[in-house]
C-alpha cells in the first residue's frame, strides 16, 4: 500500500469509516511508516482540537429577539388554525391595513377640502353670472358700452366706421375714425349725433366705467322701379 | 460489540425520531412549550453554526433568525423525511451561504460598531476555572484560538463539511444529508478541509517565533 493512498484514508481511519480489510492494511503500513503514523498524529490532534473549540454562548439579545420571533409565530400560526379564526384575522389585517393607509391622509384631505371651500367661498363671489330678470343691473366682470337711442342721421352721403368713446355718465366724449374718410360735412353730423344719442356707460362690477362704442355709417341707396 | 453499539444507535435514533415528530406535532398545534423546547434544544447549536461559518457574531445573530422564522412558518411542510436536526442545519447551511454571498456583494468594506464578543459572553464564561492549571489553559486558549483563526481562512465548503463533523458532531450520512451531497463527496471534503487545516497550522507554527526551556542551576 503506498504512502498516498495510506495519507487519503487518515481521515476516515480516524473516524473509523474503513471496512475490516482497509483498515488493517492501513495499521499495518502505519506500524512501517513514521511520516504517515506523523500525519496521522497531527490529524488526530487537530480533530481533537475541533472537538474541544468552546461553544459560544448565544447573545442576551438575540435569545430575547428568538423568543419574540417565536411568541409571534406562534400567534400568528394560531390565527390561521381554523376558518372562522383565519376570516378574523384577515377582516383584522384588512381593516389595520386602510387604518393604516387613511390615518395619515385624513388630516391633509380635510385641510385640503377645507382650503378648496374657503377659496371657492372666496371666488364665488366674483364670478359673473348671467342674470334671470331683464334690466337688472349687471354684476359681471365688465359690460360693455352700448347706444341706447341714436340721433337722426344728417344729409352727408361719407361712409366710415367710427368708434365713440363714452365715459362713466353715459355721454360720447371723443371719436376716432377706424374705416373710410370724414368730410367736413360728416364732421358736423357726427358732433350732432354724439350730442343728441344717448349711451349706456360699461361697467366693471357693476360700476359705471369708461368705454367704448363701434357705429357704422353706411349709404343706403333705394333703387325705385316701374 | 460492534452489533450492540450499532443497535444502541438506531435505538437512539428512532427514539430522537420520535421525539423530533412529537415536538413537530406540538408545533403545528401551537404549543407554547413546543416553541421554547425548539429554541432550547437548536439556538445554542445553529448560533455555533453560523458562526463558524460566518465569523461575525452580528451575521450569524441575523442568519439565525432567518433560520428560525423559516422552521416556525414551514414546520407544516415538514414530512420527517429527515431528522429534525439536519432538516435545521441544512437551512443554517443555505442561510449562511446567502448571508455570505449577500456579505460579498454588499457590506465587505463596512466597518462594525457594535462589541458583540464581549456581550456573548456569559456568566459561567466569566467565572474561573479550577479544573485547569493557569498555564495549560493559556496553551490550550492559545491552541483553539489558532484552530479558530486556521478555520476561518480555509475553503468556506470544506469549512462547512468540517464544522459539522467535528464541531457539531455530525454523522458522515448527516453532513450529507444537511450539504445535499453524496456521501463520497462529504468523504472527499472532510479529508481536504482537514488536510487544509493541518496545513494552515503548519504555517502557523513555523512563522511563530520558537522558544527553548533549559533547565538551569540558580547560581
Amino acid at each position: 500500500m503506498s504512502c498516498q493512498t495510506v495519507l487519503n484514508s487518515l481521515s476516515e481511519f480516524l473516524d473509523h469509516r474503513l471496512s475490516c480489510d482497509e483498515r488493517a492494511r492501513v495499521s499495518v503500513h502505519l506500524a512501517e511508516c513514521r511520516e504517515c503514523t506523523a500525519h496521522l498524529r497531527d490529524l488526530s490532534e487537530l480533530r481533537n482540537g475541533l472537538k474541544n473549540v468552546p461553544r459560544t454562548a448565544v447573545p442576551e439579545r438575540l435569545r430575547t429577539q428568538l423568543q419574540v420571533l417565536a411568541s409571534h409565530e406562534r400567534a400568528r400560526w394560531n390565527a390561521t388554525k381554523t376558518l372562522p379564526l383565519a376570516m378574523h384575522t384577515w377582516a383584522v389585517n384588512i381593516e389595520l391595513a386602510i387604518d393604516n393607509l387613511m390615518r395619515p391622509l385624513a388630516l391633509p384631505l380635510a385641510g385640503g377640502l377645507a382650503s378648496a371651500l374657503l377659496l371657492f367661498g372666496l371666488v364665488v363671489p366674483t364670478l359673473g353670472f348671467r342674470p334671470s330678470v331683464r334690466n337688472d343691473v349687471p354684476t359681471g366682470f365688465y359690460t360693455a358700452a352700448t347706444l341706447v337711442e341714436v340721433a337722426p342721421p344728417g344729409i352727408s352721403n361719407d361712409e366710415a366706421v367710427v368708434e365713440l368713446y363714452v365715459d362713466a355718465k353715459g355721454q360720447a366724449t371723443d371719436y376716432s375714425v377706424q374705416q373710410g374718410e370724414v368730410s367736413p360735412a360728416m364732421q358736423a353730423d357726427l358732433t350732432r349725433m354724439m350730442f343728441f344719442s344717448r349711451f349706456t356707460p360699461a361697467t366693471w362690477f357693476g360700476q359705471p366705467t369708461n368705454g367704448k362704442v363701434l357705429v357704422s355709417f353706411r349709404r343706403i341707396k333705394y333703387v325705385v322701379r316701374g | 460489540m460492534a452489533t450492540s453499539i450499532l443497535d444502541l444507535n438506531a435505538q437512539k435514533t428512532a427514539v430522537t425520531d420520535s421525539e423530533d415528530l412529537a415536538l413537530v406535532r406540538a408545533l403545528r398545534e401551537g404549543s407554547e412549550r413546543a416553541y421554547e423546547t425548539l429554541l432550547l434544544r437548536f439556538q445554542q447549536p445553529v448560533y455555533n453554526l453560523a458562526l463558524r461559518l460566518l465569523n461575525d457574531p452580528s451575521d450569524a445573530s441575523d442568519v439565525v433568525q432567518e433560520v428560525f422564522l423559516k422552521v416556525f412558518r414551514n414546520v407544516g411542510h415538514f414530512r420527517g423525511q429527515s431528522s429534525l436536526k439536519t432538516w435545521i442545519f441544512r437551512i443554517a447551511i443555505n442561510e449562511a451561504h446567502n448571508q455570505r454571498r449577500w456579505f460579498f456583494r454588499h457590506r465587505h468594506r463596512e466597518v462594525g460598531i457594535e462589541d458583540e464578543q464581549e456581550e456573548a459572553r456569559s456568566r459561567a464564561d466569566t467565572l474561573a476555572d479550577s479544573t485547569q492549571s493557569p498555564f495549560d489553559y493559556v496553551v490550550d486558549r492559545e491552541n483553539l484560538a489558532l484552530i479558530e483563526d486556521a478555520l476561518s481562512r480555509i475553503n468556506p465548503t470544506f469549512r462547512a463539511a468540517v464544522v459539522l463533523r467535528d464541531i457539531t458532531d455530525l454523522s458522515y450520512e448527516e453532513t450529507a444529508e444537511v450539504l445535499q451531497v453524496s456521501l463520497g463527496t462529504v468523504k472527499s471534503r472532510i479529508m481536504r478541509g482537514r488536510e487544509a487545516l493541518r496545513q494552515e497550522l503548519g504555517k502557523k507554527l513555523q512563522s511563530q517565533p520558537v522558544m527553548h526551556w533549559l533547565p538551569k542551576t540558580a547560581e
